[in-house]
């Protein structure tokens, strides 16, 4: 009997979401999707970033997340390394609360 | 002489001085790394205070949130406080929450209604849950004194006490990290909540899953603080692309913060080893009611205080969390010699 009341408040609670989910799209946010910037003077780093930004957003979102990802592991990596040489590499912890 | 530091940012076309992008960074970072969040609620107004384009400021925050948050995960995950499981179900939990509060919130604009609602919302939540942590922190050794002579009375009597009943309807998850066995509808619901908070109120939330953790899941402080940063890894990483793809980020003046913001969360994951729970918790709840006040101010409109209130409120944790980390170094290191002195016995 504990056990149909389980699968049937299970049933129910899996249909809930569909019964709140708000119907209608909201508002667009406005964006810069389409804004150029100013290539001339620039150079290197500079240059390559903003010419993607002009030429595709998508390939610039994607040059962005990866070097965003990229630098947060490298330096995670190599702060490991220093702090382990100055002594103070940390390991699993006890938990007091 | 400060002049000399002033780089250009190629996509918000202008000079801008790269120690402010690292001492905000920093900042952030230790922040981030000590609490678990993102910080964005103080990156956005210190970047209004010194004329970082607004425009560009959130997505470029969400950018460089995402590399500090894999530099503090690794780190709280080598201190064995990141619940990996735990956090891949409050994703899901909480996307689909985001998503249903951003339609509510869309449906309260339509109808006129948005602006008093989210704001009042964002200062109860603020205020309530400080208050409450505050209270708890206050609390935390009566509550120990009387649940010890509770057990006390009981084994006197010869009486077993039974554990405090949770809703355990099935399915079952174990988080063997954490330590806990909960019902999978108690952690969906809780993240669902959480998320629809972030959604509605249209912040990163993890200010908000941070508690929920401690107070509605059960998991220790600690755990509660790497587990979310796993979290806000996976928002940092969303929103850097989507921003990207809206062209609001710059990716320059993101790269400078991240640098201070790298340095900033090792002091603060750090320094959770030598503060404790509770401590965590207090200054957790010290810091949002600052920032309660910050909006508070804002709605008086007088945003350029408000900015500066949270600034401040940031500095000064920051100062905290390192005064902390190095009274726990320096005790830390007396112990080791201590025991090295009495040739290891």
């Amino acid at each position: 009997m504990k056990r149909l009341w389980a699968i049937i408040i299970n049933l129910l609670l899996l249909t809930a979401p569909a019964l709140v989910w708000a119907a209608e799209p909201g508002e667009k946010v406005k964006d810069m999707a389409t804004r150029q910037v100013a290539t001339a003077g620039l150079s290197a780093i500079n240059l390559f970033f903003a010419g993607w930004y002009n030429d595709n957003k998508w390939v610039f979102a994607i040059i962005v997340t990866v070097i965003m990802g990229l630098m947060g592991g490298i330096i995670a990596f190599v702060t490991d390394i220093f702090l382990k040489a100055a002594g103070l590499d940390v390991s699993k912890m006890d938990h007091h609360e | 002489m400060f002049d000399m530091f002033n780089v250009y940012l190629p996509i918000a076309e202008l000079h801008f001085n790269v120690l402010i992008l690292i001492a905000i960074g920093f900042s952030v970072g230790v922040l981030g790394g000590f609490f678990g969040v993102g910080g964005a609620w103080v990156v956005t107004p210190a970047l209004n205070i010194f004329g970082f384009p607004m425009a560009y400021a959130i997505g470029t925050d969400l950018a460089h949130i995402f590399g500090k948050s894999i530099v503090a995960t690794a780190k709280h995950r080598k201190m064995g406080n990141v619940d990996v499981k735990l956090g891949l179900v409050s994703i899901v939990g909480s996307v689909v929450g985001l998503e249903i509060g951003a339609q509510n919130v869309m449906w309260l604009t339509r109808i006129g209604l948005a602006g008093p609602v989210v704001r009042y919302t964002y200062m109860f939540l603020l205020f309530g849950l400080g208050i409450y942590m505050l209270y708890d922190f206050a609390t935390k050794d009566k509550r120990a004194a009387a649940q010890a002579a509770k057990m006390a009375a009981a084994t006197r009597s010869g009486i077993t006490l039974e554990p405090k009943k949770g809703w355990n309807l099935p399915p079952m998850m174990h988080f063997p990290t954490s330590g806990i066995t909960i019902s999978f509808w108690t952690v969906t619901g809780v993240f669902l909540f959480t998320g629809w908070l972030s959604g509605f109120l249209g912040v990163g939330g993890g200010f908000i899953r941070m508690p929920a953790l401690i107070y509605l899941i059960g998991c220790p402080t600690a755990i509660a603080v790497g587990t979310d940063l796993f979290s806000v890894l996976f928002a940092g990483a969303y929103g850097c692309w989507t921003y990207g793809i809206k062209g609001a980020v710059d990716v320059t003046a993101a790269v400078f913060m991240l640098i201070g913001a790298s340095i900033g969360a090792q002091i603060g994951v750090t320094a959770v080893k030598y503060i404790r729970g509770y401590g965590i918790r207090l200054l957790f709840a010290i810091m949002i009611i600052l920032a309660g006040c910050s909006v508070v101010l804002k709605q008086l409109e007088l945003t350029t205080t408000a900015a500066w209130v949270v600034m401040s409120a940031a500095l000064g944790m920051c100062v905290v969390i390192m005064a902390g980390l190095w009274k726990g170094f320096k005790k830390e290191k007396a112990e080791k010699a201590a025991y090295a002195g009495k040739g290891g016995a």
